[in-house]
């Protein structure tokens, strides 16, 4: 879609509304202007024909006749008219009078409009009486005449020509005093949205740091866009940030692990060796990428984990009793090797719903760190629970437990509670990570609580299952609302 | 020679201990963690110190301030993981003599250790001449006036180390501190012993004394002496 500006369509709407409104005002007001300027005018032709009648005089002849005084004619010289007497006799007309306009004219005593040589005229008929040898004593003898008046239309035209052309003008100009003022303001209401726009042009992937401009914060539409973005991009900046540290870390174990190898097979290769020197080096070499391997298994599971919509379509179910026994069966020869005694306790019918072979790196990886933890004599249990109606289950231990100041650590990626006792275990810090997100990928939790010197107690909850049916997602969240 | 390795990663401590027990012949103590890291620097005199950046309870760049705050002088070799410009410039910055990024090349790690140490007793060159006696710091050997004498591995470190400080009178112990690490029982009879052999040998040829014993403070290479007083 092509994008507009809003600007351009505010004004041009404002525009044109006001040019509509404009013209509607200049119409109305043009024709209110003719109808006034054609009243006077009518008003001005009936004091000419007035002045006219009064300028009609007895003839001084036999016949009741009557006559225009010339000398009291005063008139414009472009100006039309015929006087007539009783029984149509001409009085008198002005010079370039015709028949023609008498018929134009008419008989009535309203204006009306006729052409005559291209021009425009007005004119009407005046029916009046005149007084003839008017005294004190006596009112005269009154003589009827008919006066047909007209004059040219021209100053009228002029007129409303003046009219219009200052009506148009005026409007012209508050149309563009409006534009002006509206640009003038719409640009610097539009200053603080064009600084956030700035600010965000300013983050990379190098800066993800973002403050909104203040002024943005000042307007009231643009400070709800502001605070979303500071704090979409304060997320962002702290996932980037914990990313980074993650990739370091993993870096530098990497690094290590294949300096190790590196290192081992140079040592090996530095000078002429017996072979049994050779194959003692070359398992420590196999045993090194035996590590290597595993760390690069554990990131890649992490990251998978981490995925997002890892969550399987259909969750499997696992029995968690199940798993657990097979988990111990497992870890028996690593317990015995320890001295520790491993010990299941299952529960009947707890289905959980995770997948079965996330279940037991979970609850392998928790046994592993117990058993690791634990000095010869000591008990590690794989508890099935069922609390509160939530499925899951324990790892307890009665070993060394876990320091105070690492516990709220212990589920960070890399994080070594006491790195010089767990480089000695070859973990790289990752398995309590790798649980926390199996965990949270099933939509369940998991928790440490740890003494120093009487145990651990890691505590898993899971999604429980519900006896072979499926609950569709809005289901649940019905449920859960309940 | 004696050398410091301040690693956690056990494995990779071995490897370079090993090598450099190997290779140049020097005595060499692993510390697993920056403590014992700072602790053993401070105790035992080394010649040079390796020092991982990654360390547990006290990190590697703190264990180098400490040391430089108390004055310890020995050249210190950082073992890093990241080697970015500003990480590296702040290292060298805050006394750190050399570095080597990981995942390093075991030999040219050798290499540096053994320019850092003498550079540490302001030698230049691999190949050490005291007078007409030659020590080829590379090749292990010594050769004097131009014939090559066989020497033990102990009788050579010996002389090497001498010859690092050829004017200055070393003490048994100090030739002791430097020439075992902690795993030796120490008995300066040993020197002794080694001293006495090494002198026959070198002495063959002529009747130079070559090293010259001074009663109750040490030895010293007296062929330094003919050198500077013709």
């Amino acid at each position: 879609m092509k994008p507009y500006s809003l600007t351009r369509r505010l004004v041009v709407t404002v525009l044109l509304v006001e040019l509509l409104l404009t013209a509607a005002a200049t119409g109305l007001a043009l024709l209110y202007e003719r109808q006034q300027s054609l009243h006077a005018f009518d008003l001005m032709l009936r004091g000419r024909a007035d002045s006219l009648l009064g300028a009609v005089q007895d003839a001084e002849d036999a016949g009741d006749n009557v006559m225009l005084d010339p000398k009291a004619l005063d008139l414009p010289r472009g100006d039309l008219y015929e006087v007539r007497g009783v029984s149509g006799r001409r009085v008198g007309s002005s010079p370039n009078w015709n028949s023609e306009i008498e018929q134009a004219i008419g008989q009535q005593g309203t204006a009306r409009n006729f052409r005559l040589d291209k021009k425009w005229y007005r004119g009407f008929a005046l029916h009046g009486v005149r007084q003839i040898d008017q005294t004190d004593t006596s009112p005269g003898i009154a003589r009827p005449v008919v006066i047909y008046y007209a004059a040219s239309l021209k100053p009228f035209w002029l007129a409303m020509n003046h009219a219009a052309k200052f009506l148009l003008l005026s409007n012209f100009l508050i149309l563009l005093f409006t534009a002006g003022t509206l640009l003038l303001l719409l640009r610097r209401g539009m200053a603080p949205l064009q600084e956030l726009a700035a600010a965000a042009a300013a983050i990379s992937s190098n800066s993800l740091r973002f403050r909104a401009p203040p002024d943005a914060f000042a307007v009231e539409e643009l400070a709800v866009l502001a605070h979303a973005l500071e704090s979409a991009m304060s997320r962002l900046e702290r996932a980037f940030l914990q990313q980074q540290v993650f990739v370091h870390d993993a870096a530098h174990e990497l690094k290590t692990a294949v300096t190790i190898i590196k290192s081992s097979l140079q040592l090996l290769t530095s000078r002429k060796r017996t072979a049994t020197e050779y194959e003692r080096g070359l398992e420590m070499c196999l045993t090194d990428c035996a590590r290597l391997e595993d760390l690069v298994q554990k990131l890649l599971t992490l990251a998978r984990l981490e995925q997002p919509g890892v969550e399987a379509a259909a969750p499997a179910q696992t029995d968690l009793s199940e798993c657990l026994r097979e988990v111990a069966e497992q870890m028996g020869s690593l317990a015995s090797i320890r001295g520790v005694t491993l010990v299941v306790e299952p529960a009947e019918g707890t289905a959980a719903r995770i997948a079965a072979e996330e279940c037991a790196t979970l609850a392998t990886n928790l046994a592993v760190n117990a058993l690791q933890h634990t000095p010869a004599g000591g008990r590690v249990v794989l508890r099935v629970r069922t609390r509160e109606g939530r499925t899951g289950f324990e790892v307890e231990d009665n070993g060394e437990g876990i320091r105070a100041e690492d516990l709220p650590h212990v589920f960070d990626r890399f994080y070594r509670g006491d790195p010089s006792r767990s480089r000695h275990t070859g973990g790289a810090g990752l398995g309590l990570a790798i649980c926390k997100a199996i965990t949270e990928a099933a939509g369940g939790s998991i928790e440490i609580a740890s003494e120093v010197g009487r145990g651990t107690i890691a505590s898993v909850t899971l999604p429980g299952a519900d006896r072979g049916q499926r609950t569709s997602p809005i289901q649940e969240i019905l449920s859960n609302r309940r | 020679m004696r050398v410091l390795i301040v690693e956690d990663e056990e494995r990779l401590a071995e490897n370079i201990a090993a090598a450099l027990r190997e290779g140049p012949g020097y005595a060499v103590d692993i510390a697993g963690d920056g403590e014992t890291g700072a602790y053993l620097a401070e105790a035992g005199e080394y010649d040079l110190i390796v020092l991982d950046l990654m360390l547990p309870k006290i990190g590697g760049a703190e264990v180098l301030q400490r040391l430089r705050k108390r004055g310890q002088k020995a050249p210190v070799l950082v073992l890093t993981a990241i080697t970015l410009k500003s990480s590296i410039v702040e290292l060298l910055n805050s006394g750190a003599d050399d570095y080597v990024g990981k995942p390093f090349d075991l030999g040219e790690l050798m290499a540096r250790v053994k320019a850092l140490i003498r550079r540490g007793k302001g030698v230049s060159h691999p190949l050490i001449r005291v007078g007409d006696l030659e020590v080829d710091t590379v090749e292990r050997s010594v050769r004097c006036g131009g014939v090559e004498v066989e020497l033990s591995p102990t009788e050579y470190r010996i002389v090497e180390y001498l010859s690092h400080r050829p004017s200055s009178i070393i003490s048994k112990e100090s030739l002791l501190e430097h020439l075992y690490d902690f795993n030796w029982e120490r008995h300066s009879n040993v020197i002794e012993a080694h001293v006495s052999n090494l002198r026959r040998k070198l002495n063959r040829g002529g009747e130079e004394k070559w090293i010259e014993t001074l009663r109750g403070r040490g030895y010293r290479l007296a062929a330094a002496l003919r050198e500077t007083q013709p």
